[in-house]
């Protein structure tokens, strides 16, 4: 497929400003390559990809970092909106807080080595919190703690979070304690959000929400807005889906049909033909796979 | 010396923290669909209004009869029920010393004191030199300790001059937000405080219309350059458009280097991004602020500014508004700003 | 291939504006321009005593310029080639101190409620107060770097007299003279006129209270005179104050400054820079009384003089990017630190091959090519004579000349001026001869040297979608029209391209591709032209003019016979010019949109000369047309321009069409397309 020099340029441009200069004219080319007209025609494909292309959300090493300090941010003005609704001044509700997070403790969702933990390290950093404010294990909850916070950089369908809450751990903290839980965690898609709120107690700190249209191929979706286009875009990419990463991940994980990834990883509820590796797919922004045992290469 | 604070609550709640009554409710006529919402929305809380300065701006009323409309104050009129106790400024957009003056007259002839009173104040359709003027009279003239502000945002923006697809030809002159530059000069009051032996710093936050950042740099011509840009956005893709909207002012790489960001929508965190680039540079450099982004972060670099009063702000004036740049509206935002002296 | 790997090399050119250059940065890019600085023969001594002017616009090098003179980075120069800074006076002749007018303070020095004639005295106050500054400061560098020995008796005596300038009420007690108090007393006087500036816009009578008041050239001159006086290092020393974006004053502010430089007094003076036609006025507060070149001042025009000196000038680039080149050590390391080898120079006989063919023709079969365009072009000429198929087929073969498409050009374009055909095969045979006797060797020659650009063009318009090169050394050179940020910024964007399509490879090639300069050119060009409307006040209407001018010079690019090869200029007699009209043109020149020329002489010896005005020849590659200052436009008249900046959009076309001459080609609509910038791909 040409690409006219407007368009080559405006790849130039995110790839320099949005993409930490991650890509090279060779990788994209041999991303769209990929694209071979196995369900259209390659041209209509490599249409496809390039719509995919321009509407991927990217967040760099910097962004992440601040995505924690927003959601710390966040954090902190629920707790202080207590206060203040409480009749204290905003000066008052500040210190109340710098008090009671003395009380609070982080910890991160999933296991030590997955990213909602790599996460935590920025977020410590950046909030300039101390190191005795984070768990190493959960079990190290004293009867101290009055909010434990989890964190994490991803929601997508929700599954985590919810499996984590119905966790023996975590009911055991819930059925034992008064301890307040909160799930930070600095984007999520609405889907994954709205199923959180209603099978946990989790209180919900998100900086940046994926409402539907952010989902590529669903009613509302903004990148694909029109039926007949959505339609065989979705047939594209499920394709190339379904052959790389198999059914359950053809669209994003469970259908997520998310396109977002983050300096450090590429969810897997993003769509595959954007991080799939497999089969000689040349991956745009490659997903670091996760090894649960040797032998396993897995979600 | 003030000290500004405040939080942000969002959609119907300023009820919970002024109770039931405003003493004084001001904005602008505009031709956006967000302009009555703040308005409409302390209504539907059951929240009694005593006064209004409504600011009908001439351009506003002219716009509105070149398209036929034959009464557009009545209009107005109507929208915000306008009752005796109320004020209407016919004011330009385009002066706002002279839209404060006919304020402060206002103000004068109906309070006697203005520092207790609960002012709200809906800026979602004002131009940022008026708010900060505003701002400035209100908080630091008049003394007011707390005030209330609302905030609209649009649901979209017309045709927004985006990077994002190739562009053609035939682009329409309805793309615009502002047109032609008039001058690039400080807000009156904003002047700041320069240490004539420090270098000079200009801290950019990023919209849209990344030509007017570069004009503003090029008159500063600062020593030190910091853009700003608006992340978390109001739309996740947004924090990327601002950033490919202003390449050619980040295609410096000592430029590119600084960059930081604040939330699109948080004037505190707003301050508080200023305040940290602030306390690393102000021992060096004389800082001023250029507020191109959204007018959230606009009003937290005003009250930035009322806090450091060796703080700059410059605004490229320009030739004309585009007085119908957005369409729709989105969520309605509180902020609570208090002073403390 | 490696997936996701994040490329390590930089862009040599990602920083180039020099207001964000500390004085470590000026110094490491530093370049002396020998043909500014051995302007002495002239009576142009950029250290000596005579203010001079630096005029030029933005990027060529005057703020660079003028922040290399100022004392911090002189002492710091000498500090890195010296063991210390103990002879640092001894062996300059000059003292440096810079300041920047800053536009957005200036234009407050001015509120509807003060009168002009308080702003006016406000103003003459704060800029003594800022110069008084720069002193003090200057004379604290000195100290701690060691160039200077003021004890503090020294110290004391200085800003005792100092201060007396300022105030012989109240003069400093003994203890309080120290440098650093003085710099406070200054900052004291500066913050009650920030004060004021604050709170004038809400007073309705705004009164400036503080006293006292400083007159003007009392510590700007009363200082320097002081320190020649009291200080033995300064002795026979000038102090040259070094004053940036002069145009940034407001009218009155420029008549207070021009006074200040009428009357100079040594061991002061004074050097500023200023776009062209950035002095808005040379009248100083005293009636009748005016700036007189050579009299009073120098000027330096940047831009001519960059650009009357070739080699130099290219000499100056090569080196300026040598430096920002061996900042990268990939490019250190490999020796890849000369510009001129990675741009290469590219012949235009190689360019028209490879647009009529892509690779050189091997054999002279004229088969083989007669369906090429601009053969058939022969052909139809040569049809026009009534001449028939069987004579065309004889006389082809000896009208082409296949090793170089551009000798077949100059032979169409003889032919559509009516040379026969057995006329131009004498020509072109003996040229090809070589017989350097024959008056037809040189004519062809002299014919085919002044055209072979412009038939270049010519061919590529029969060629399209087939674009011109803008790639190699010499020719951005030429881009940049005397100003060497753009040669910076042509740089960048043609490294940038690069690094993203080779990466690494491109470290093994050396040399960046005429595709990837072409596209660099033309991005840079098209932003060029796209934040034109930004410029204040007039910027819509620059850029109307300017479009439409590139719209009338790229369509005489494509005259058939080239009346007028490379048209990139126009003349126009200014004085019968609107005073809009003649606002807009100043604007343009000031921001070097336009670039002014020297005066030409009208068809009639009676008639006044005619202002001369060429495209900055950044533009070129967005509209398609030459870089070089060959062909002009007859005269406009006054109705030609108004048109062009404020007609509408029929009118505009007209007239474009009747400047553009385009009822001489063949019959061809003009498109929206066209009308709106021929380049626009």
């Amino acid at each position: 497929m040409i690409r006219d020099k407007d368009t080559e340029n405006i790849i130039m441009d995110y790839n320099l400003y949005v993409w930490e200069n991650r890509l090279s004219q060779r990788n994209i080319g041999a991303w769209f390559n990929n694209f071979k007209g196995e369900v259209s025609s390659a041209d209509e494909e490599q249409e496809i990809a390039l719509k995919l292309l321009l509407n991927f959300i990217y967040y760099s090493e910097k962004e992440v970092k601040y995505l924690c300090k927003s959601a710390y941010s966040m954090f902190q003005k629920e707790i202080i909106k207590e206060f203040i609704l409480g009749g204290r001044s905003i000066d008052e509700a500040k210190s109340l807080f710098n008090e009671y997070l003395k009380r609070y403790k982080f910890s991160c969702i999933g296991r030590p080595s997955e990213s909602g933990c790599f996460i935590l390290y920025y977020f410590r950093q950046i909030n300039y919190l101390p190191l005795s404010f984070f768990l190493e294990r959960l079990d190290d909850i004293t009867e101290n703690t009055e909010s434990l916070i989890l964190v994490d950089d991803f929601l997508g369908t929700g599954d985590t979070a919810v499996l984590f809450w119905e966790s023996p751990i975590i009911q055991n903290i819930i059925k034992n304690s008064q301890i307040k839980l909160y799930y930070m965690v600095l984007s999520a898609l609405e889907i994954g959000l709205n199923k959180v709120k209603a099978n946990t107690n989790f209180k919900i700190i998100c900086p940046q929400i994926f409402g539907e249209e952010y989902r590529v191929f669903s009613n509302s979706s903004f990148i694909f807005p029109q039926e007949e286009k959505k339609e065989s875009a979705k047939k594209v990419c499920e394709f190339y889906g379904n052959n790389l990463e198999g059914g359950k991940y053809a669209l994003g994980y469970k259908g997520s049909e998310a396109l977002l990834g983050f300096h450090h990883n590429i969810p897997n509820n993003t769509l595959p033909v954007i991080w799939s590796d497999k089969k000689g797919w040349f991956p745009l922004f490659l997903r670091e796979k996760k090894i649960y045992k040797m032998g396993d290469i897995n979600e | 010396m003030i000290k500004v604070d405040g939080f942000v609550e969002k959609g119907k709640i300023l009820g919970q923290y002024i109770n039931s009554t405003v003493d004084l409710f001001i904005t602008g006529i505009s031709s956006e669909e967000r302009c009555p919402k703040g308005w409409q929305m302390l209504k539907e809380e059951d929240i009694k209004i005593k006064n209004k300065v409504i600011f009908y701006f001439k351009e506003v009323i002219k716009g509105f009869k070149q398209e036929g409309v034959e009464n557009p104050q009545e209009y107005f009129d109507t929208l915000f029920d306008i009752g005796s106790g109320d004020c209407k400024l016919t004011v330009s957009l385009y002066d706002e010393i002279t839209g404060l003056m006919e304020l402060e007259k206002y103000l004068n002839e109906s309070f006697s004191e203005l520092k207790v009173k609960k002012i709200v104040i809906d800026f979602s359709i004002m131009i940022k030199p008026y708010i900060f003027v505003l701002l400035k009279y209100l908080l630091c003239e008049r003394n007011m300790e707390k005030i209330y502000l609302l905030y609209t945002e649009p649901a979209s923006y017309h045709k927004l001059k985006l990077k994002k697809v190739p562009k053609n030809n035939n682009q329409e002159d309805s793309e615009y937000f502002t047109k032609g530059t008039v001058k690039i000069g400080e807000v009156p009051t904003y002047s700041g405080k320069r240490e004539l032996t420090k270098k000079s710093a200009l801290v950019v936050l990023l919209g849209f219309e990344g030509e007017r950042a570069v004009q503003v740099f090029n008159e500063v011509s600062p020593d030190l350059t910091i853009p700003v840009n608006g992340f978390p956005a109001y739309r996740p893709e947004f924090k990327d458009l601002s950033i490919l909207s202003n390449e050619e002012l980040l295609k410096d790489s000592e430029i590119m280097k600084e960059l930081t960001y604040a939330p699109a929508n948080d004037p505190f965190e707003t301050k508080k991004t200023l305040e940290e680039i602030y306390s690393k540079h102000s021992d060096n450099y004389n800082i001023s602020v250029s507020p191109l982004g959204t007018k959230p972060m606009a009003i937290g670099s005003c009250l930035f500014a009322l806090e450091h009063s060796d703080i700059r702000i410059i605004y490229p004036y320009p030739i004309e508004y585009n007085i119908k740049s957005s369409k729709g509206f989105g969520e309605t935002w509180n902020y609570i700003v208090s002073i403390l002296r | 291939m490696n997936k996701n790997q994040k490329m390590d090399l930089t862009n040599p050119f990602a920083s180039f504006n020099a207001s964000l250059m500390n004085d470590d940065e000026i110094m490491k890019y530093w370049v002396q321009p020998q043909i500014l600085f051995e302007r002495q023969a002239i009576g142009i001594d950029l250290t000596g005593n005579i203010p001079v002017i630096l005029m030029g616009g933005r990027g060529t090098g005057k703020t660079t310029l003028l922040k290399f003179m100022s004392n911090e980075v002189q002492v710091k120069k000498y500090l890195s080639e010296h063991k210390d800074g103990k002879n640092f006076l001894k062996n300059t002749p000059y003292i440096g101190v810079y300041y920047r007018f800053d536009g957005p303070s200036l234009s407050s020095f001015t509120d509807r409620h003060a009168e002009e004639v308080v702003w006016e005295t406000l103003f003459k106050h704060y800029f003594e107060i800022v110069i008084g500054q720069k002193y003090v400061t200057m004379l604290l560098n000195l100290k701690k770097n060691k160039c200077l020995n003021l004890n503090s008796d020294s110290e004391k005596n200085i800003v005792y007299k100092a201060m007396m300038f300022i105030d012989t009420d109240y003069p400093l007690k003994e203890e309080m003279c120290t440098l650093k108090n003085f710099s406070k007393i200054l900052q004291g006087m500066a913050d009650e006129i920030f004060q004021f500036i604050n709170e004038a816009p809400l007073q309705k009578e705004p009164e400036f209270r503080s006293r006292p008041i400083i007159p003007p050239g009392k510590l700007i001159f009363g200082m320097a005179e002081l320190f020649i006086k009291e200080i033995p290092e300064f002795q026979r020393k000038n102090i040259v104050i070094l004053l940036d974006e002069y145009e940034n004053l407001l009218l009155q502010q420029q008549k207070i400054v021009n006074t200040l430089i009428k009357h100079v007094k040594q061991p002061v003076t004074f050097r500023i820079g200023t776009r062209i036609n950035g002095f808005k006025t040379y009248d100083t507060l005293n009636e009748g009384e005016f700036l007189m070149e050579d009299a009073d001042y120098r000027k330096i025009l940047f831009e001519d003089i960059l650009l009357s000196h070739t080699e130099n000038y290219k000499n100056l680039l090569k080196e300026i990017a040598r430096k920002r080149l061996e900042s990268i050590n990939m490019f250190k390391e490999n020796d890849l630190t000369d510009i001129e080898e990675w741009l290469g120079n590219f012949d235009p006989i190689n360019e028209a091959l490879g647009v009529v063919s892509g690779r050189k023709v091997q054999n002279h079969h004229i088969n083989e090519y007669k369906n090429q365009k601009h053969i058939q072009e022969i052909i139809k000429e040569l049809k026009k004579r009534n001449i028939s198929d069987v004579e065309i087929d004889k006389l082809l073969p000896q009208l082409t000349y296949p090793k170089n498409t551009l000798i077949e050009m100059l032979n169409l374009l003889l032919l559509r001026r009516e040379y026969s055909p057995k006329e131009i095969i004498n020509l072109f045979n003996l040229y090809i001869a070589r017989k350097k006797n024959a008056p037809e060797f040189k004519i062809y020659k002299e014919l085919y040297e002044k055209n072979k650009l412009a038939l270049l063009f010519q061919l590529i318009s029969l060629y399209r979608p087939k674009k011109k090169i803008y790639a190699g050394f010499d020719v951005f050179s030429m881009l940049t029209s005397g100003i060497i940020r753009n040669f910076l910024e042509l740089c960048y964007q043609c490294f940038n391209i690069a690094l993203f399509y080779e990466g690494e490879e491109l470290l093994k090639k050396r040399r960046i591709s005429q595709k990837y300069q072409t596209e660099g050119a033309e991005t840079r060009s098209e932003k060029f032209y796209n934040v034109i409307d930004i410029i204040p006040k007039y910027g819509n209407n620059i850029k109307s003019l300017v479009g439409s001018l590139g719209a009338v010079f790229s369509t005489c690019h494509m005259d058939s016979r080239l009346r007028e090869p490379e048209v990139t200029y126009f003349c126009v007699d200014k004085s019968l010019l609107s005073e809009d009209v003649k606002k807009i043109f100043n604007t343009a020149i000031k921001w070097s949109v336009l670039q002014q020329k020297k005066p030409m002489k009208s068809k009639s010896p009676t008639e006044p000369l005619l202002d001369v005005y060429a495209l900055n020849h950044i533009l070129a590659p967005y509209f398609c047309i030459s870089y070089r200052l060959r062909g002009r436009i007859p005269a406009f008249s006054k109705r030609d321009i108004e048109t062009l900046i404020f007609g509408d959009y029929d009118n505009k076309r007209n007239t474009i069409r009747r400047l553009g001459r385009w009822l001489d080609f063949d019959k061809k609509q003009l498109t929206l397309f066209d009308f709106n910038g021929g380049g626009k791909r």
